[in-house]
């Protein structure tokens, strides 16, 4: 019977060489004598509370019986404890972040349970480590705090949310409850119990994180002529596929509250455009059209088999409409959220066109300012041209995004989206399409027009705007027999993220119609 | 700390090499203190202030054989040396006359 091995190395590490003969032999014999008296279990748990108590006498122990090469050793030992603590504290926070993002409908509980476990498991074992260990963990829980908060007041780091705060402000209690029960109950199977608890949570939040895994890295890269290749991410299963096309600005990420809830149901596929995500950049000028080829080869080619239900959001919605017109055999359905209309040109009449074309002009100066800016890698998340960094996600898709968004190649393909819309308007614009009794659902935001009111619109202006948007997407709708225009009160421009239940009903619905021959119905999305 | 001065654990670990004679080593002086103080000492603390006590010259201590029962390590064997004697007298005295003339008993109330 041997004492655990870990704990030997953790010994051995931290012993003078000189004296690690005794030491070692010593706990030795008295770990053999107790997995004798009170069993292999006891034993182990003194020989661990031994071992990890030893620690601060051990690496302070006398300088003079320490030659210069165990001095480095042990200063090395410590940094990489550190380093070590330091790289499970960013994992431990990363699967809570994940726990906050993935379990709902039990509100935040289960990530502040998850942060305050931690918290109070590291405040157990500093306690076990010494044995007044209270104060050093009310140190340590203030150093924490402080390295948190200190780089926030410098303006180095984003504030904290609101939840991020409470969990913080719950942490120093929760360490000094862990040091206290220690305390009181003095029993290594607490820790163990702790340990147990804190990893069935962080592998729950793993399992949960799996949810994150296909936009951390590349999925199936897939040919689509010229060499190029772009990213496509299919799930679930059945037929029709849905396809699920993100708007200007948009890797397939935007549609990660979608995809995992529809692919229950059917199978769907999600992918970058050239230029976005993990796509390849370059290649032709980005207009409707050749987004529509690219599109096209990319499914024929991913061996991805028609009947499609097309669901395209914002200036992509042209795409939809142009790939319906060219491939109207392949699909099955289409949902428009919150599509772009060729009409806007005339919401000049109701903003003024002075207002509504220096508007444009902004956008299109904007877009080139942050195009130089990628260029020469001037981009930073927090910026106006990438935003503020989503404090909700993982540090590890947090920093995918990041890359992604001051991608000069993002830039680029947002730039030529931008102006190659004009290339091809004739014909993405055509008002004499007739797409037959496919099912057709238009879902408008509601609010999306609200955040004129910043801009300096009158309340009149904003609801003539609201008709007229409605206006145009009731004719989009109505280029189908089974066509229907569904105006979501209260929903931004990204319904998706808003709201992405209304999305993902409006889908199952059309998957639903288009196997029987009725026209869908608002009813069901409000 | 003056240099021929004993902390209160290296007195407590002095006395139990005392009281251990011939038989004192890392792991029975351990055990010792455990059993007679009630206090929980680490091995690591143990054998630091050991180290720091035999450079002060109040023990000496030399390596015994390796045995199996100690997974083929050697103990290192301890003894009091005439100057650790000496610094027990005296923090003895120096805590004989604090006390003298004192009564806890009617401090305790």
């Amino acid at each position: 019977m041997t004492p655990p091995f870990a704990a030997q190395v953790l010994v051995a590490a931290v012993t003078p060489p000189a004296d690690y003969e005794s030491v070692a032999g010593d706990l030795y014999e008295e770990y053999a004598d107790r997995a004798e008296l009170a069993g292999r279990t006891a034993a182990d748990h003194w020989y661990w509370s031994q071992a990890i108590r030893s620690i601060p006498s051990l690496l302070l122990y006398s300088r003079s019986s320490r030659s210069l090469v165990a001095s480095i050793a042990t200063a090395a030992i410590v940094v990489f404890a550190l380093v070590a603590m330091l790289i499970l504290n960013e994992l431990i926070g990363d699967a809570i972040f994940t726990v906050y993002r993935n379990v709902t409908g039990f509100g935040a509980w289960p990530f502040f349970l998850a942060g305050w476990m931690d918290a109070a498991f590291f405040g157990a074992v500093l306690a076990a480590i010494r044995q007044q260990g209270i104060r050093l963990t009310l140190i340590a829980s203030f150093v924490l705090v402080a390295i948190i908060v200190i780089p926030i007041l410098l303006g180095f780091s984003a504030p904290l949310s609101l939840h991020e705060s409470l969990l913080l402000a719950g942490a120093v209690p929760a360490m000094s409850a862990g040091a206290v029960v220690f305390q009181i109950v003095r029993s290594w199977r607490l820790i163990r119990h702790l340990a147990v608890a804190l990893s069935v949570v962080l592998l729950a939040a793993a399992a949960a994180g799996g949810a994150d895994a296909p936009y951390e890295s590349a999925q199936r890269l897939v040919e689509v002529g010229g060499g190029r290749h772009l990213n496509l991410y299919c799930s679930g299963a059945g037929s029709p596929v849905v396809v699920l096309e993100a708007a200007i600005g948009s890797s397939m990420y935007v549609w990660h509250k979608v995809q995992p809830a529809l692919a229950q149901h059917a199978r769907v596929c999600s992918y970058d455009r050239a230029g976005y995500g993990f796509s390849d950049p370059g290649g032709p000028p980005h207009t409707t059209s050749q987004n529509v080829a690219d599109l096209h080869s990319l499914l024929t080619n991913a061996h991805v088999k028609p009947p499609y239900i097309l669901v395209a959001h914002s200036l992509n919605a042209f795409d939809a409409r142009l790939f319906a017109d060219r491939y109207r055999g392949e699909l099955a359905g289409m949902v428009l959220v919150d599509p772009s209309e060729v009409g806007e040109a005339r919401f000049g009449s109701i903003y003024g066109k002075k207002k509504s074309d220096a508007d444009t002009a902004a956008n299109l100066k904007f877009i080139q300012t942050c195009t130089r800016k990628a260029e020469r890698h001037l981009l930073k998340s927090g910026d106006d041209c990438v935003g503020p960094p989503d404090l909700h996600l993982a540090a590890r898709l947090r920093r995918v995004q990041e890359q992604h968004d001051t991608a000069p190649a993002l830039w680029d393909a947002v730039l030529s989206e931008e102006t190659s819309l004009n290339a091809d308007l004739r014909e993405v614009t055509s008002q004499q399409r007739r797409y037959g009794n496919l099912p057709l659902l238009v879902l408008t935001a509601g609010a999306a027009e609200d955040g004129e009111k910043q801009q300096g619109a009158s309340i009149a202006q904003i609801a003539a705007a609201k008709r007229l948007w409605k206006q145009l997407r009731d004719n989009d709708a109505a280029f189908s027999n089974r066509g229907i225009n569904c105006v979501i009160p209260g929903v931004s421009h990204y319904v998706q993220l808003d709201k992405p239940e209304v999305v993902i009903e409006a889908v199952l619905q059309i998957i639903g119609d288009s196997k029987r021959a009725v026209k869908p119905s608002c009813a069901r999305l409000l | 700390m003056a240099k021929n001065e004993l902390g209160e654990f290296e007195q407590i670990v002095l006395l139990s090499v005392l009281r251990l004679g011939e038989g004192a080593y890392g792991a029975t002086i351990r055990m010792e203190i455990e059993s007679v103080t009630g206090r929980s000492a680490t091995i690591g603390a143990v054998h630091a202030t050991l180290e720091r006590i035999e450079r002060k010259g109040f023990v000496s201590s030399w390596m015994g054989k390796a045995t199996a029962r100690r997974g083929g390590k050697a103990k290192r064997h301890f003894k009091i040396e005439a100057s650790g004697v000496k610094a027990l007298k005296k923090t003895r005295a120096t805590l004989q006359r604090l006390y003298a003339g004192l009564s806890l008993r009617s401090l305790s109330a």
